[in-house]
């Protein structure tokens, strides 16, 4: 059977991949997007400069606890 | 300092060539698939052990410089035949670095010079400072009484000592310098094992050096193996356990993985659990071997535990013994086994009430079990961490668990490290326990940032690539800031002063004592102040932990009493957090000598 255009059967080794591993690099840059932003935000909420912006009148003032 | 370098590094390499002499049997009783360096780094680290061990045992009856002295000679005798070895294979070191291994060597060159350079300043702080309340405190009072017994004023002095004595060696050999100046090589130590695990688990010698720079750049790992911690000792012990283990055929190979269970035991309680995680770990490896015999697998593991037991049971008899307890202080449940000597039970309980609130983490429910992940890279404080662990635990080890699923010795390492966790979860998580569980992740990291390079595409390279440079980066930033005080102790005389006077505390008194020639035996009233400063014999009635050292005194004052009956000829009396002076009303036979803020010295007329 001659494969139509654009179907996957048109890569064998496309086809026959699990799920897994199509979707492999869609799941490496979510998750290590996701960690790498996280650490930096985490470590930007945690700096002197943020923890003192936090303890100022300027953000109570924008309605911040 | 000059000296001091020149004295530290010295003792350093006297110590090793005594490592090397014990352990060059080893290198013939390893499994015949490691790597040559591989050999070299657990030979050295099982002689280190092996060597403490025989001088702890005669320390029980003489530990004099004269008795260290002669061990180092003996054991620098039998190094002699390796050494001569060593010498027709030297030719064969290759003399240039691949460009593949550049960086992460670069990485692990840099962070051990860092290490080796911060150590030669003079050790400081308080009681809260582990080095400083018992890791030092024991060998310092050992060598001035020429005898290995635990310092009761002070408990944890009682732990398991394979470190302790190999510090009381360098601080004859190499001087007061040397213990922390040896960090760099028990930190390589655990490297170079991490790195054989890495190897043994498919990676190539380029994946291994990336390995080892992974996890000298993890904040936890470093902080538990630098300034006289044992944890990353302990932690190589404890892996190269592991590696001779799981590949172990021979009789001989199971009792030298047992041995270097038994020095893990002898080095911190936690290698109890360690061993239990491990045997589990082998039982259900040996299991699964074609063909199994049923008895040959009871002999071999039963030779391992049996091994373990010899090596680490004179710590722990020893305890029986002169506490009254195996495990001192006693862990909850002793009253069933033991009696323990010098604590109360209230104080007893203090200490547990206090352990379990330092270590209770975030929790100790399942959800707090499957957040570790996160936790221990995010929250790093509620561990004790020191700075976390990095980013590539959390990023990239779980790829290299689907990398490596078929791999059967990486499966034995991952179930190891997952029963590691559970005993921690349960016990105590304090962040620099589970250094060997950050090894094996730092491994499994390596291997899911190959797999992300052979299966996705550029972006997702990158990705990984920035996530590795982050953490390492991060790393450096952490330790950086942590050793930059020492480093700069070093270089300067005066900035060394000045820490000396931050860091030390009552350190007028201290000098004022260690000076005077007639200042014999100290009583030290306040429980706060820590006598490794102190250079002279002292008594101290109520220990660091309410420890209580004489018969019949319950309080310092009840002390003060008996000057004449403990020939007692000073008297410290300090203000501190938790006490102010306690001679209000100084009788007769006390004369002050010596007076500075919230400090006082008397003499006992």
């Amino acid at each position: 059977m001659k494969p139509e255009a654009g179907s996957l059967l048109k890569n064998p080794a496309k086809s026959t991949g699990s799920f897994f591993q199509r979707w492999l690099p869609v799941i490496v840059q979510v998750w290590l997007t996701g960690v790498l932003v996280f650490f930096i935000a985490i470590r930007i909420l945690n700096s002197n400069t943020a923890q003192h912006f936090f303890a100022s009148p300027i953000f109570h003032k924008w309605g911040g606890h | 300092m000059a000296w001091h370098a020149v004295h530290a590094v010295f003792g350093l390499c006297a110590l090793a060539i005594a490592g090397v002499g014990c352990g060059a049997w080893i290198a013939n009783a390893l499994p015949a698939n490691l790597h040559p360096a591989e050999r070299c780094g657990l030979s050295l680290l099982g002689g280190l052990g092996l060597f403490s061990l025989a001088l702890y045992l005669v320390g029980q009856v003489s530990f004099t410089r004269t008795t260290i002295a002669a061990a180092l000679i003996v054991a620098a005798l039998l190094a002699i035949p390796p050494f001569w070895r060593a010498w027709g294979t030297f030719q064969q070191i290759p003399r240039s670095i691949s460009r593949n291994i550049f960086v992460p060597s670069a990485v692990v060159f840099v962070v051990l010079s860092v290490t080796a350079i911060a150590g030669l300043a003079e050790m400081t702080g308080d009681w809260g400072k582990d080095s400083v309340s018992y890791h030092l405190l024991g060998p310092t009072v050992w060598l001035r009484e020429g005898i290995v017994r635990p310092v009761l004023d002070n408990s944890t002095t009682s732990f398991p000592q394979i470190p302790e004595t190999l510090f009381a060696v360098m601080l004859v050999a190499g001087g007061d310098r040397a213990p922390d100046f040896s960090s760099w090589l028990t930190l390589g130590l655990l490297l170079l094992v991490a790195a054989g695990l890495a190897m043994r688990m498919g990676l190539s010698a380029g994946l291994a050096w990336w390995s080892a720079a992974i996890i000298v750049t993890m904040p936890a790992v470093y902080a538990g193996s630098h300034a006289c911690f044992v944890d990353g000792i302990y932690a190589a012990l404890l892996l190269a356990a592991a590696r001779v283990a799981f590949d172990a055929q021979s009789l001989k190979e199971w009792a030298l993985s047992g041995i270097f269970a038994g020095l893990a035991m002898g080095t911190k309680y936690t290698g109890l659990l360690a061993l239990l995680a491990l045997t589990v770990c082998v039982v259900l490896a040996v299991a699964k071997r074609s063909p199994f015999s049923g008895t040959a697998s009871a002999r071999n593991i039963g030779v391992a535990l049996g091994a373990a037991v010899c090596v680490a049971a004179p710590f722990y008899i020893r305890n029986w013994l002169v506490l009254g307890c195996p495990i001192y202080p006693p862990p909850p449940g002793y009253a069933l086994v033991c009696s323990p000597k010098y604590f109360s039970t209230e104080t007893i309980a203090q200490f547990h009430d206090y352990i379990f609130q330092r270590g209770r983490g975030l929790g100790r429910g399942w959800l707090a079990f499957a957040e570790l992940p996160f936790n221990l890279t995010y929250h790093t404080s509620n561990f004790h961490g020191a700075g976390g662990i990095g980013l590539c635990p959390l990023a990239l080890a779980p790829f290299g668990l689907v990398a490596l699923r078929n791999n059967f010795f990486a499966r034995q390492a991952a179930l190891l490290g997952l029963v590691l966790t559970i005993l921690w979860f349960v016990t105590q998580q304090e962040s620099r326990f589970l250094i060997p569980v950050y090894v094996i992740a730092a491994i499994f990291s390596v291997a899911g940032w190959r797999y992300v390079q052979q299966r996705t595409g550029n972006l997702q390279r990158c990705t990984a690539a920035v996530i590795v440079g982050v953490s390492v980066l991060y790393g450096f930033f952490m330790i950086g800031s942590s050793q930059a005080d020492s480093v700069r102790a070093v270089f300067s005389p005066a900035y060394a002063q000045t820490r000396e006077q931050r860091e030390i505390p009552y350190l007028a008194s201290f000098e004022y004592l260690n000076a005077a020639s007639a200042v014999k035996k100290v009583l030290i009233l306040d429980r706060s102040v820590p006598p490794y400063y102190l250079h002279k014999s002292y008594i101290k009635p109520v220990g660091q932990w309410g420890e209580l050292t004489l018969p019949g005194v319950t309080n310092a004052w009840a002390a003060v009493k008996l000057d004449h009956e403990l020939h007692i000829t000073h008297v410290l009396d300090v203000v501190s957090s938790v006490a102010g002076f306690q001679i209000q009303d100084p009788p007769p036979d006390l004369k002050l000598v010596f007076e500075k803020p919230d400090q006082r010295i008397y003499s006992v007329e």
